[in-house]
């Protein structure tokens, strides 16, 4: 086997990696006993997409996807950062 | 190529701790312990995966969107993690009986008898 069709099955079983961990994160988002479990649980499902995207950029050779990567990141953290504060209590005052 | 290698490398690596990370957040036992395994493992499993994208594609730009990634989620990543540790702090969520020094308690016990300030606690909605 060359290292040419070696490439495909790392950057796939990768994926299916991370599709592993987001299941977990899931799961604590299900399971998880208060609401800022679940905030916590989102985070890591946004992180896991975000490197979902990279290995798509790996697996298909193109750079579109970095722009995918910048803008969930930002959301993600403009999520879980409004989340804060709104369960803080800061943003209805 | 050698750099082909480095790049498996990097995606193993990388994919190592976002499964760290992902585990972490299912099986550590309280809040507090769980919001660490984000914050740390996944900005480093993400730097990881980022320089194997660097690697894959040769282009300026996509190495500049890589390092503007690794900056961002190196800042964010921090922040969002105090400030969600914060809030469920105030918000009465309490950590495992193994937790031995609480250092914050005082503060938050202040806080909550000021006047005109009503406790709140955002764990009674779930």
């Amino acid at each position: 086997m060359t290292f040419e069709q070696l490439r495909p099955v790392v950057v796939v079983g990768a994926l299916g990696v991370l599709g592993l961990g987001t299941l977990l994160c899931l799961l604590r988002a299900v399971r998880g006993p208060t609401l800022f479990d679940r905030v916590l649980a989102f985070d890591c499902i946004v992180l896991n997409m975000v490197g979902a995207a990279l290995l798509l950029s790996v697996l298909l050779g193109t750079s579109v996807f970095m722009d995918v990567v910048l803008v969930v990141a930002l959301l993600g953290f403009l999520g879980t950062i409004s989340l804060a504060a709104y369960l803080e209590g800061s943003l209805v005052d | 190529m050698w750099t082909d290698w480095i790049e498996m490398a990097a995606i193993g690596v990388g994919v190592f701790f976002m499964l760290v990370s992902s585990l972490g957040v299912f099986r550590l036992p309280d809040f507090y312990a769980r919001i660490h395994a984000p914050t740390k493992a996944a900005t480093l499993g993400l730097v990881c995966l980022l320089v194997a994208v660097a690697l894959e594609v040769p282009d300026k730009t996509v190495a500049t969107k890589a390092v503007l990634a690794v900056l961002f989620v190196g800042l964010t990543a921090p922040v969002g993690a105090h400030l969600l540790a914060r809030t469920a702090y105030r918000n009465g969520v309490r950590a495992s009986e193994r937790l031995r020094i609480d250092e914050y308690a005082p503060v938050v016990e202040h806080r909550r008898s000021l006047p005109g300030r009503e406790p709140t606690h955002a764990c009674d909605l779930d």
